[in-house]
């Protein structure tokens, strides 16, 4: 239900621009014309960037922050996960698909070029917006979200189906995990990007993702790989009972 | 840098256009978790089944469910033979494999593989070795290192538990120490006067325990390893109700000898006395916390028996237990977090076995299929709690998991069973 | 002034024994109870009723109160119930013409409630009686108490009947 700024709790500016925002947001979405009424599409979007301008800034911190972190534990990882696994088994299949999506996309995955490769895409994409017309931009991102929202909320649903965390497993403890897909929706790796302190609940998280695993995934390509290729999962389990 | 486009969702995770996919699950279930432990290999005969003992004590514990034998589609012994495909169509988690080999001087040597089915990695193996007298405590062992590598909690299947047995007419009273799971009992102590209250020093190689003799209670501590037991208090009025100070050193009991049952402690080494409680009501059960500085008991000065918790070091008394009209013989449960007590919600209701969770506030009744439920004591990991009921008329012991997810009754023996202490870890 | 007492306590139990020998015990214990009330107040004048008592007489209603050695306690209880005053009464009576006599008293509970409170609980019913029975007259050096706790039910088992009967002090002469 939360919206990750409001969560920090160094600002009180974020909560009200948010909860400002939210207003805006389910004002425009009622008014909003679900049937690709133009006019109506027109005025949302400006509205929503207007504001947004200023509500971006602490975004980044709250996205990139896992993804330093992913920076600096992929080198810890390995051999992390090599303790209490100390003979990893790798069927021939899994071999080759852990293999394949770093062939795919190359700049994706390594874990330095996260950042300039957003950047560049967010540069990439406003050149873009200056030359499309911002009403059909604006359609399709948010199709484009709909959809990753939908893919999502599939993909948790999955999961907290079949998580099953230990009876050691406290409310507030939280797994990161980060999840590596090929277009089919098929699970390739799990890696443990942020242990909870507790070995039996990591594992038990890593189970449950490679227990679903094939996920539903959007069939757009581009969609796919902006989003599904890899992504991170926090999991907490909150009706724990201890 | 300018996102141009955000939307909120109104669900629990968030996505911003250019925003890395962060999803996150806050529910999960806390169901058993499906295991198969394959039959160990072996040629030849043993008079135990050391994977069955390891099967029994996982489903004991509740939270494993075990894959029958039957159901298995195949019953490797080594790593090259498993198909995990295989074990992920059987919906299991993990899979047990292990061999059996008897050495030359009568000794067996077990060894054993605990597989993740989904990673396909191997998270445990072992090599034990023993006597055949000794494939029980094997097969413990490798219960315990299962339990703790799946569950996050140490296993407490090593461990023993003392608990008293009497005859219909009650005119003779056993004492006797058991494996956890009732195997291998052996009676230390027979008295024709009622044995009560049992209670493991933290070592595990003593126990004290009260006899009510004809003309009083008296508190004894006797010597696992020899059968010597020793009088520790026999003063005029009560001596009952022992607990074993966290370091062993010191006993906390209750004596009568000033008008009416009061707290003290013993150091055992000098026998010096110290009262801890002072009132005109009952004081009694106590029983230490972890912290060696706190001692909670029963107390009946509100009217009805409550459980409080005293501070050693400045006396200060607090109320602990506020739910119900009868709360007594309280324990404590995974580092203090919890109490377990015998619990009547209101006059006239049943006895049963409660926890209260003294962080939350919440009082669970654990209990409900039993009678006159008594005497709970936690296991050492703070998952299990074993009690003597009523039950069909008889005496017995029964067990239910802190969580009250879990309850099974012990096969009991003829007679009586009654007062169940269970013991530290021993090693 | 003792033997008065003494005089007292026996038309007292007379009263009682001949009420109680007709009819069942629990009508007994309720009628007792009236004629307690009545007889506190008007114990002099109802004394007529009763003619001439010899001493004989109040020597044998004495050994019939005396034969009763058990006292009874309501569920997580302590205190002495009226209907039992007479019978602690003439005991204490026969404590206080006895010196030499001496008692144990011993403390009972039911099943219900957890051994090691049942056994305070025990030693508290025996406290109890033995107060009574000193503030009677007798001397602190004639009783010892002794708790046994759900220890030794009088009747084994767990219904209320059985349970009402095992919730006693008993009295036992040395």
């Amino acid at each position: 239900m939360l919206f990750l700024p409001v969560t920090d709790p160094r600002s009180f500016a974020y909560p009200v621009l948010i909860s400002s925002f939210m207003v805006i947001c389910i004002i425009a979405s009622m008014s909003f014309s679900w049937s690709q009424s133009d006019t109506h599409i027109v005025k949302v979007p400006k509205t929503i960037s207007a504001r947004i301008v200023q509500i971006d800034k602490p975004k980044p911190k709250t996205v990139k922050q896992p993804v330093k972190k992913q920076v600096s534990k992929q080198a810890v990882v390995p051999p992390k996960k090599q303790t209490p696994k100390p003979k990893v088994i790798k069927p021939v299949d899994k071999t080759v698909a852990k293999q394949k999506p770093k062939a795919d996309n190359a700049p994706l995955p390594l874990p330095g070029a996260d950042l300039s490769k957003a950047l560049a895409e967010d540069e990439a994409q406003s050149q873009l917006a200056d030359l499309l017309n911002g009403e059909i931009q604006a359609r399709q991102a948010e199709e484009d979200q709909q959809a990753v929202a939908s893919f999502a909320g599939q993909i948790k649903a999955l999961i907290q189906s079949v998580w099953r965390f230990p009876p050691s497993a406290k409310h507030d403890q939280v797994v990161l995990l980060r999840i590596f897909m090929v277009p089919t929706g098929e699970v390739t790796d799990v890696q443990l990007v942020e242990s909870s302190g507790n070995t039996a609940l990591d594992r038990s998280a890593e189970q449950a993702v490679w227990r679903v695993a094939k996920f539903p995934v959007p069939e757009d390509a581009s969609l796919f790989e902006k989003q599904f290729r890899n992504f991170l999962i926090q999991l907490k389990p909150e009706n724990a009972r201890l | 840098m300018i996102k141009r486009y955000i939307f909120l969702l109104l669900m629990s995770f968030c996505v911003s256009s250019q925003a890395e996919l962060t999803i996150e699950i806050t529910q999960g279930i806390a169901s058993s978790i499906p295991i198969s432990v394959v039959p160990f290999k072996f040629e030849g005969r043993l008079k135990e089944s050391v994977e069955q003992i390891v099967r029994s004590d996982l489903e004991r514990s509740g939270h494993f469910s075990l894959l029958a034998p039957d159901d298995m589609l195949s019953q490797p012994a080594t790593e090259d033979d498993i198909y995990f495909t295989d074990w992920r169509l059987l919906k299991q988690d993990y899979i047990v494999i292990g061999t059996v080999k008897a050495l030359p001087n009568q000794q067996y040597e077990i060894r054993y593989q605990l597989f993740d089915v989904f990673s396909e990695t191997e998270l445990l193996t072992q090599t034990l070795k023993g006597t055949e007298s000794q494939l029980r405590d094997i097969a413990h062992r490798i219960s315990d290192a299962i339990y703790e590598q799946l569950t996050g909690i140490r296993g407490a299947f090593s461990t023993k538990i003392a608990y008293v047995t009497t005859n219909p007419q009650r005119s003779v009273f056993n004492l006797s120490v058991a494996d956890s799971d009732g195997a291998r009992e052996k009676t230390v102590l027979t008295s024709k006067y009622s044995i009560i209250s049992p209670s493991w020093s933290p070592d595990g190689k003593q126990l004290a325990y009260v006899l009510v003799e004809d003309d009083g209670s008296r508190v004894y501590i006797q010597d696992l390893a020899t059968g010597k037991k020793r009088l520790i208090s026999a003063q005029k009025g009560i001596n009952s109700a022992p607990s074993f100070s966290p370091d062993g050193k010191k006993l906390a009991l209750v004596l009568s000898k000033d008008g009416n049952p009061e707290i003290y402690v013993v150091k055992l080494a000098d026998n010096s006395w110290t009262r801890v409680t002072n009132h005109y009501a009952i004081d009694t059960e106590p029983n230490w916390m972890p912290d060696g500085e706190h001692i909670i008991f029963t107390s009946g000065r509100t009217g009805n028996p409550q459980i409080y918790r005293v501070n050693l070091t400045s006396g200060y008394t607090e109320r602990l237990t506020f739910e119900g009209s009868y709360n007594a013989r309280a324990r404590l449960a995974q580092d203090g977090r919890f109490l377990v007590l015998v619990h009547q919600a209101n006059p006239g209701a049943p006895f049963h076995i409660a926890s209260l969770d003294l962080v939350r506030g919440l009082v669970q009744t654990l209990t409900s299929d039993t009678q006159l439920d008594e005497s709970p004591s936690v296991s050492p990991n703070g998952v299990m709690v074993m009690y003597a009921a009523k039950y069909n008329g008889r005496s017995i012991l029964a067990a239910v998991s802190v969580a009250g997810d879990v309850r099974f009754l012990l096969p009991s023996k003829n007679g009586d069973v009654r007062e169940p202490a269970w013991g530290p870890y021993l090693n | 002034m003792e033997l008065n007492k003494l005089l007292a306590v026996s038309l007292l139990s007379l009263a009682i024994a001949g009420c109680a020998s007709s009819g069942t015990t629990d009508e007994a214990s309720s009628s007792t109870d009236e004629f307690l009330e009545e007889s506190q107040t008007q114990a002099v004048p109802d004394a007529t009723g009763f003619e001439v008592v010899t001493e004989e007489q109040v020597e044998m209603i004495s050994d019939a109160m005396l034969e009763q050695t058990t006292v009874y306690f309501g569920y997580d209880r302590s205190e002495i119930r009226p209907e039992f005053k007479d019978v602690l009464n003439s005991h204490a009576t026969y404590l206080v013409a006895n010196p030499q006599a001496s008692i144990v008293l011993e403390g009972h509970c039911d099943e219900r409630g957890t051994v090691e409170y049942n056994l305070a609980l025990g030693e508290r019913r025996a406290d109890t009686v033995k107060r009574y029975l000193i503030v009677q007259g007798a001397n602190p050096s004639q009783i010892e108490s002794v708790s046994f706790g759900e220890e030794r039910p009088a009747v084994m088992g767990s219904d209320e009947s059985a349970m009402s009967k095992n919730r006693r002090a008993e009295i036992k002469y040395k």
